[in-house]
């Protein structure tokens, strides 16, 4: 999967979660999930599973972890799904 | 996230054979004092608050035909209003002679670290009140000591309240859209490690109680309800914990519902 075609399926997901949508649509690989999203950290979770969901893969403890970044959730779903 | 992540289970191997005595001796001690704290809360309550339950005595009836039949540990998942919600439930669940006979009606209690572990004394009240700190949004360390904590409480067949909404209500309605998964968490890991909780769902609202407060007005009322939730689940992992989490919360707004649907009806 390419980075741009996981990006657009990552803000898809991310999207109803947020509490600022002006920040959705000026979205980059460095936007914060929490802080410049607004998502809810309890969230995270549904989050988590959603990618799971929609891309086939399973997201270990170490790997969510990491997320901070919509660049971090990219390049972790396109390294799992593996191209 | 609030309670880390649900995929490791707990071993019980990591909790160290003094940090298990530490919990027998806090249990011990805090039941041999009961006499004690328990008189002073109530005189607070009842005499310097002005605190009322009407109808006590059949809720204390109705809880204890539904719990008695039951073995094993207890878990009591409230709504949360107010910061002495586990408080006034204490008093409302048991009589204090029952909790000074049986420490299972007496519930261990999980106050967040910061806001109640601030001085002295409050460490002293804490520890008393069997309490053992949670640390909301902690280290994985942290989350996976407390779980430890908790699941050899459960082993011991003992009973814990904790808040599955993770804070006061923001809305003065069960919330449905912001809670996190910790508790849907607690429980799987417990079934999974050794017998599981019973999960009971306790709706109390001070009568006059609009959104959230520290303390609940004076002179209040409180309405109380209760329903047994079964934790039991098919899934596995985080999906477990949402499922179990989402269902107390849901369980928790039915009840809510019932409480206002009475209210407007005695308003027609």
């Amino acid at each position: 999967m390419q980075k741009e075609e996981a990006m657009a399926k990552v803000l898809e997901i991310i999207g109803p979660f947020s509490k600022n949508q002006e920040a959705i649509k000026a979205a980059a690989p460095s936007t914060r999930i929490l802080e410049d999203l607004g998502v809810n950290s309890a969230r995270l979770v549904d989050i988590i599973l959603a990618f799971e969901d929609e891309f086939s893969i399973e997201v270990d403890d170490a790997a969510a972890d990491k997320i901070r970044t919509l660049g971090d959730a990219v390049d972790m779903i396109v390294q799992k799904t593996g191209k | 996230m609030i309670m880390g992540d649900p995929r490791e289970p707990i071993k019980e191997v990591k909790l160290s054979s003094w940090e298990k005595f530490s919990i027998k001796l806090q249990d011990a001690l805090a039941q041999a004092l009961i006499p004690l704290t328990f008189l002073l809360i109530l005189l607070w309550l009842r005499l310097v608050r002005g605190y009322r339950i009407p109808r006590l005595a059949q809720f204390r009836k109705a809880l204890r035909q539904t719990l008695s039949p039951l073995t094993g540990p207890l878990l009591i998942c409230p709504n949360h209003l107010t910061m002495i919600d586990s408080l006034i439930l204490i008093w409302a669940m048991h009589a204090p002679w029952k909790a000074f006979l049986n420490s299972r009606a007496f519930p261990w209690n999980t106050p967040e670290r910061r806001n109640f572990y601030k001085n002295f004394l409050s460490k002293l009240l804490c520890y008393v009140g069997k309490c053992i700190p949670v640390v909301r949004q902690g280290s994985q360390e942290e989350t996976k000591k407390f779980l430890h904590k908790v699941s050899y409480i459960f082993r011991r067949g003992q009973s814990l309240m904790i808040f599955p909404e993770g804070t006061r209500s923001r809305t003065g309605k069960v919330d449905t859209e912001n809670f996190t998964y910790g508790v849907g968490r607690l429980v799987d890991e417990t079934q999974r490690t050794s017998q599981g909780p019973h999960v009971l769902c306790v709706y109390m609202r001070g009568m006059s109680q609009v959104a959230h407060s520290f303390f609940p007005q004076k002179k209040e009322k409180f309405f109380l309800d209760f329903q047994l939730v079964d934790p039991g689940t098919n899934l596995s992992g985080l999906r477990a914990a949402r499922d179990i989490s989402t269902r107390i919360i849901k369980t928790l707004s039915e009840l809510e519902a019932k409480y206002f649907s009475r209210q407007n009806a005695c308003w027609e």
